[in-house]
């Protein structure tokens, strides 16, 4: 599944006054994933380059450049910010720059059965 | 997990569905292993945590020659401790340390993404990725430290670090006053991640 969500309307400020970081009264020691998916994500892009097929920076380069597209987009057409989206999209590149993948892979999970025998 | 910001379930299950994607594809081609993410993701969360970082730093506290020697060749002083093998790896390499002092605090940001310091502080907060705070620490670290309740002397010059891949910059604070006689021990479990990211100060230990 390649293609892109419709982009969502801005509601909020991400942050608003001193409420800035209140995980800093704390500390937290564990990594932070909201779900599942950002957990494998975060895992997949550090797994490819650990094994050698890209270096970090060229995934970094894929980053900065997502997340680069979103801040200077203006605010009333880019999507609510969500930095595993970037993290994702970033993914995507790096993996097709690199020719892990072909461009239009499908989901085996969305595949048409086989029809043969 | 708590939800620190409303996140549309359209636009999260598009993304969720692509990262199963990719992962399957991967390992179908043989590109991976089926227990390769789960593999790089647990030595993340085992090994890769701020206890290397606070074990660090206590060292540094309790030795001023390696404290000097971290500083001037960070990988080179780590690799003398006893910790998690890899941490040469993964981004090791290019770990750098500056050290609080009288008059001096730094702060470490990452402008453009999200690069940290993995392998001493584990993965980032949520907040230290967010577009406003990037923004504001690189632009107004002063105010941004105040809101954090870190209340520097205004004659105390601070200096902003910009995280990238070849400089995984951390902060080694200042050693409270009223810890003389612990342990490296006792020290590192006064030390937090926070404060080796400069965003607050390691507080004298309360008298028991």
């Amino acid at each position: 599944m390649t293609t892109t969500p419709a982009p969502e309307p801005v509601a909020a400020p991400v942050t608003t006054g001193s409420q800035l970081h209140p995980s800093c009264v704390t500390d937290r020691n564990q990594p932070t994933f909201d779900a599942e998916w950002q957990r494998r994500a975060f895992g997949l892009a550090v797994a490819l380059s650990e094994f050698g097929h890209y270096p970090w920076e060229a995934f970094q380069k894929e980053l900065i450049s997502e997340i680069g597209a979103w801040e200077n987009a203006p605010t009333d057409s880019r999507g609510r910010w969500e930095y595993y989206e970037h993290w994702v999209a970033a993914l995507d590149k790096v993996v097709h720059r690199n020719g892990l993948l072909e461009p239009g892979y499908v989901n085996p999970e969305d595949r048409e059965p086989d029809p043969s025998p | 997990m708590t939800s620190h910001f409303e996140y549309p379930s359209d636009r999260e299950a598009a993304s969720a569905a692509q990262v199963r994607a990719l992962e399957k594809l991967l390992i179908e081609k043989g590109i991976i292993a089926a227990g390769t993410v789960d593999k790089v993701l647990g030595y993340f969360e085992s090994e890769m945590t701020p206890l290397n970082g606070k074990k660090i730093v206590a060292r540094a506290w309790s030795d001023a020659e390696f404290a000097q020697r971290l500083v001037s060749d960070t990988p080179a002083a780590i690799a003398e401790l006893d910790l998690p093998i890899g941490m040469a790896g993964a981004e090791g390499e290019h770990l750098a340390a500056v050290a609080n002092e009288p008059g001096v605090h730094n702060v470490v940001i990452c402008t453009l993404c999200s690069c940290f310091p993995w392998p001493v502080l584990g993965l980032p907060p949520y907040w230290y990725k967010d577009p406003v705070f990037r923004a504001r620490a690189a632009r107004e670290p002063r105010a941004v430290l105040t809101e954090l309740g870190v209340d520097l002397a205004d004659d105390t010059e601070i200096r902003v670090w910009d995280v990238s891949g070849h400089s995984r910059w951390f902060v080694v604070p200042q050693r409270p006053a009223g810890t003389d006689g612990m342990s490296e021990a006792e020290l590192a479990e006064l030390v937090t991640t926070e404060s080796m990211m400069g965003v607050a100060l390691v507080e004298t230990p309360a008298r028991s």
